[in-house]
């Protein structure tokens, strides 16, 4: 699980171009919208388009986005259940 | 029909239309009014200039490694520029007018390439030429009338007309305007200039297309 979480980290910090980001100033806890990292509501496709590219896993109802991406753990765990590759 | 006009903004007639300012970035040079704020070998790419000024001037937005590279010419010296000033107008006063030949094809064409695998939504949001302008309005929260034209060529002309007709029909004080063209990662030109309806001062520049072009060519220092 560390290791994922590692992997997603540096994934987010490439699709979102968070370059003057490194892994460890993302928490695993903090929210990644809003006050935590301030992403967006374009972000929040992009990241879906990390999950299909790097995971193989499709979100098919964007709604779910919100508990999905609500922070790096939330994402590794539904990773971790989802993940075709 | 101008008595008419006067009346409904208020036009000061001793007030006259002046270059407050004006910044370039040409060529790995940045100018501020006629000082050189960082001029850099001619090899080094717009994206590590682009960076390197990011740094330097410590413009903190959260949104600047997202932006494409059209932005990034535009955003960094009208934040450069904005930031020396005082400017005390009204949010609504404050308005943007700029022009460009490439629009942005550079970052179309980068979108064109994602549609291969998945296309890139953060990508697509900046395939219009004035996105620049929207994130210019939200680092400094100004809300004026702003438009991006493109055009063949650098015009002079165009910018005057454009930026004369804005100061007579609206309530506008001051307006940001200029040319923000980026062709390549060696390739790329942001002359803006800062309009204000003033009156006259020693140091401004009478804003008119002579004035402008000799801006645009670097030969107002």
């Amino acid at each position: 699980m560390n290791e994922l979480i590692k992997n997603i980290k540096e994934q987010v910090i490439e699709q979102l171009n968070l370059e003057d980001l490194s892994p460890d100033e993302i928490s695993e806890t903090e929210s990644l919208f809003g006050e935590g990292l301030g992403l967006d509501s374009i972000d929040a496709l992009e990241l879906m388009v990390l999950l299909e590219r790097e995971y193989g896993i499709k979100v098919e109802n964007p709604a779910d986005g919100k508990e999905i991406f609500s922070s790096i753990n939330s994402m590794a765990e539904f990773i971790e259940a989802n993940r075709k590759k | 029909m101008e008595v008419q006009m006067q009346q409904r903004f208020f036009i000061n007639m001793d007030e006259k239309l002046y270059i407050s300012s004006f910044i370039r970035l040409v060529d790995a040079k940045l100018q501020l009014n006629e000082k050189t704020l960082m001029h850099e070998d001619n090899s080094i790419t717009f994206k590590e200039i682009s960076k390197k000024i990011y740094k330097q001037f410590e413009l903190k937005y959260i949104k600047f490694f997202k932006m494409d590279e059209h932005s990034k010419l535009g955003f960094l010296p009208a934040s450069i520029l904005l930031n020396n000033l005082n400017l005390d107008y009204e949010p609504d006063k404050v308005a943007m007018i700029m022009f460009n030949a490439e629009s942005t094809m550079h970052t179309d064409n980068n979108y064109v390439t994602t549609l291969d695998t998945i296309p890139s939504p953060a990508v697509f949001v900046y395939t219009l030429p004035n996105i620049v302008i929207g994130e210019i309005c939200i680092k400094f929260k100004l809300r004026g009338e702003n438009t991006f034209f493109i055009e063949k060529d650098f015009n002079a002309d165009s910018i005057f007309q454009m930026v004369d007709i804005l100061f007579k029909t609206s309530n506008t004080r001051a307006c940001l305007t200029g040319w923000v063209n980026f062709k390549s990662q060696q390739d790329y030109n942001c002359t803006l200039y800062l309009v204000e309806r003033v009156v006259e001062q020693q140091n401004y520049i009478i804003f008119e297309p002579k004035n402008i072009d000799k801006i645009y060519r670097g030969e107002l220092k």
